[in-house]
């Protein structure tokens, strides 16, 4: 049971991580960006590529191959961003151009990943690593505990970041009214650029911390995409706390909801593994919440932020 | 010769999925990345509805072609009623709606032995007149029936768009607000050009899966159908059906003559050339949509006003 839990929360942590870039840009930039998925895979390899080059430190190398492809990511999506979604933005195309755009772009990206890195799955440490035991049969390795905390303390940077600084600030008035914010001095290009530099820095921060706790493959960001667009949609547009929540909620429904709904189904004899349908549950959790709270499940409640 | 054969038919199949996304992308502006689901429900229903008994899984009913067709267009409206109420909701979450069905239903495919044998497949899918004639003349027959499939619902779908229930959805597209205004139910309209697009995407699986007659859950990968089918619409010009076929045609042939072209190439680089077409395909969208969103037809000018401006380029 608290395995379970524990596993969830650890999913749901990565989760949430990849769900704030998507979050930031939908914020921002007024669409779903699907390309959020093979940035993850890109980030996560620049990493690898990263850390075999540096010699064995200790675990040192990997923070140093982390922050190089977090900054190496977010210059990535800002330029991206710059070349493919600036002139949109700039002739006031309809939103499909921008939904059909980052689509397309999602499968440049996942091609230039398979041309450059193969389909074999990689690791950063080989080899199984020895798991911490806890009460009621909790177990975690420190690559879990290492994601749990990396989480928490990226989500209450972002969360000082956007309410306390004069830029995050900047960056909520023009989400809520961008030709007035831009008449009270905020400039417009330096919101986008900082939306996508913060983007690429979590969605390479998501990517690493998957690859460490599973491994890392081309296709790795396509299975955690739906999860992270029910963790927007969840935890409503740019509400940091609340995707930090919403990815916990995700992460339980998928872990702890497939091996609960396990039990009566073995009991009664239904011949249904739900393992392989645990993006399904995420799904069903995302026709439930839009269904009844199309505008998120805290906004307007207790996590206003 | 074998190769023509290929285009055509698997082109037709592709042409008429077009066609319903054209009526749901170009027509109504629904933005649906799920086409893969509807068209696996099409190919999957009516193999098994058509085929033998293959034993161990559900089958044997043996129907005739045309009664598989129209289970095939059934069960993908019911898929597309299913999920029709996400569209009272912005244009978002239709989108991210359809991806997931897609990825469910093939997962669905993939896992549950007893209805579609997993990742086995179904082979020996039967086609019309099949048993009476020889392999090659079966091959030339099967492409007329395509071919007259696609001709009939092009024309169905013209007839369609060109009554006020077309420029009805016209309006919904370039302006909600004034629809409602007018006194449409947008919510309605829109559900019933969702649920026809569907249709036609589940008619297109059927035709592909009685030319192929083999088909497990990978033939339906999202590269394969639902990113092909959104190119061939953009390609073509959103909002235009003889742009769709037109699309259909150009990508599925260029697809096909890559194909056989890096099949002369070394073996290293016939593991990359996959990749490198869908990467050249992606790349090849993006400008597009930057240099001339108007695909290569064009939109057709519809609303009288509006058609000087489409014309000009000013609208998309």
């Amino acid at each position: 049971m608290g395995g379970w839990i524990v596993s969830g929360l650890v999913y749901g942590s990565i989760v949430a991580l990849g769900a704030l870039g998507c979050s930031y840009v939908l914020l921002i930039q007024r669409y779903f960006n699907f390309t959020v998925a093979p940035w993850l895979a890109l980030g996560a390899y620049f990493a690898w590529t990263m850390k075999q080059i540096l010699p064995q430190w200790g675990g040192v190398e990997l923070v140093i191959a982390a922050i190089v492809s977090m900054v190496a990511l977010g210059i990535a999506m800002t330029a991206a961003d710059k070349a493919l979604f600036k002139p949109l933005r700039d002739r006031g195309a309809p939103f499909m151009f921008f939904y059909l755009t980052s689509f397309g772009l999602l499968f440049a990206v996942r091609s230039i990943i398979w041309l450059i890195w193969g389909p074999q799955p990689k690791y950063y440490y080989p080899g199984a690593s020895v798991g911490i035991k806890g009460p009621w049969g909790i177990m975690v390795t420190p690559a879990e505990l290492l994601t749990l905390i990396v989480a928490v303390v990226v989500v209450v940077a972002l969360y000082f970041f956007q309410y306390r600084t004069k830029l995050g600030r900047g960056m909520l008035a023009t989400a809520q009214n961008p030709m007035l914010a831009s008449v009270c001095g905020v400039e417009p290009e330096t919101v986008h650029t900082t939306t996508t530099m913060i983007a690429g820095f979590v969605t390479a921060l998501a990517g690493i911390l998957y690859g460490l706790t599973i491994q890392i493959r081309p296709l790795m960001g396509w299975f955690i995409l739906l999860g992270i667009f029910v963790c927007v949609v969840c935890g409503g547009e740019g509400a940091i706390l609340g995707t930090l929540a919403a990815g916990y909620l995700v992460g339980i429904a998928e872990e702890f909801g497939s091996n609960l709904i396990q039990i009566p189904l073995n009991f009664w004899g239904v011949p249904v593994e739900m393992s392989a349908y645990k993006v399904a549950l995420s799904c069903a959790l995302f026709l439930v919440v839009i269904y009844f709270r199309p505008q998120g499940v805290w906004k307007g409640t207790f996590l206003e932020r | 010769m074998g190769y023509l054969i290929s285009i055509l038919c698997i082109g037709a199949s592709y042409a008429i999925a077009t066609l319903g996304l054209n009526l749901q992308w170009g027509y109504t502006g629904l933005f649906n990345i799920g086409v893969a689901a509807f068209f696996a429900v099409g190919a999957y229903t009516s193999a098994i509805l058509t085929g033998p008994d293959w034993g161990g899984m559900i089958g044997g009913f043996g129907l005739p072609y045309p009664v598989g067709l129209a289970g095939a267009v059934v069960f993908a409206a019911l898929l597309a009623y299913a999920i029709a109420f996400v569209l009272r909701l912005e244009f978002g979450f239709l989108a991210i709606a359809s991806i997931m069905l897609s990825t469910v239903v093939i997962l669905i495919f993939k896992n549950e032995m007893w209805l579609t044998n997993g990742v086995w497949g179904i082979g020996g899918i039967p086609r019309p007149f099949g048993e009476m004639l020889s392999p090659a003349t079966s091959d030339w027959v099967y492409t007329a029936v395509a071919l007259g499939i696609l001709v009939g619902v092009y024309f169905l779908l013209e007839k369609g768009v060109r009554s006020p229930w077309g420029r009805t959805l016209g309006i919904i597209k370039e302006d909600p607000t004034l629809a409602e205004m007018v006194g449409k139910d947008v919510y309605k309209w829109r559900r019933t050009s969702w649920i026809i697009g569907s249709m036609y995407m589940g008619l297109a699986g059927a035709v592909y899966g009685h030319y192929i007659q083999y088909i497990n859950p990978r033939t339906f990968d999202d590269v394969m159908i639902t990113f092909l089918c959104l190119c061939m619409v953009v390609i073509g010009g959103s909002g235009n059906n003889k742009g769709s076929i037109l699309g259909a045609y150009v990508l599925w042939g260029t697809w096909t003559v890559s194909e056989i072209l890096t099949g002369f190439l070394p073996e290293a680089w016939q593991l990359r050339a996959p990749f490198v077409r869908v990467l050249v395909i992606g790349i090849a969208i993006i400008l597009l949509l930057r240099f001339r969103p108007r695909g290569l037809i064009g939109r057709e000018a519809a609303i009288s006003k509006m058609g000087e401006r489409i014309r000009t380029g000013r609208v998309e």
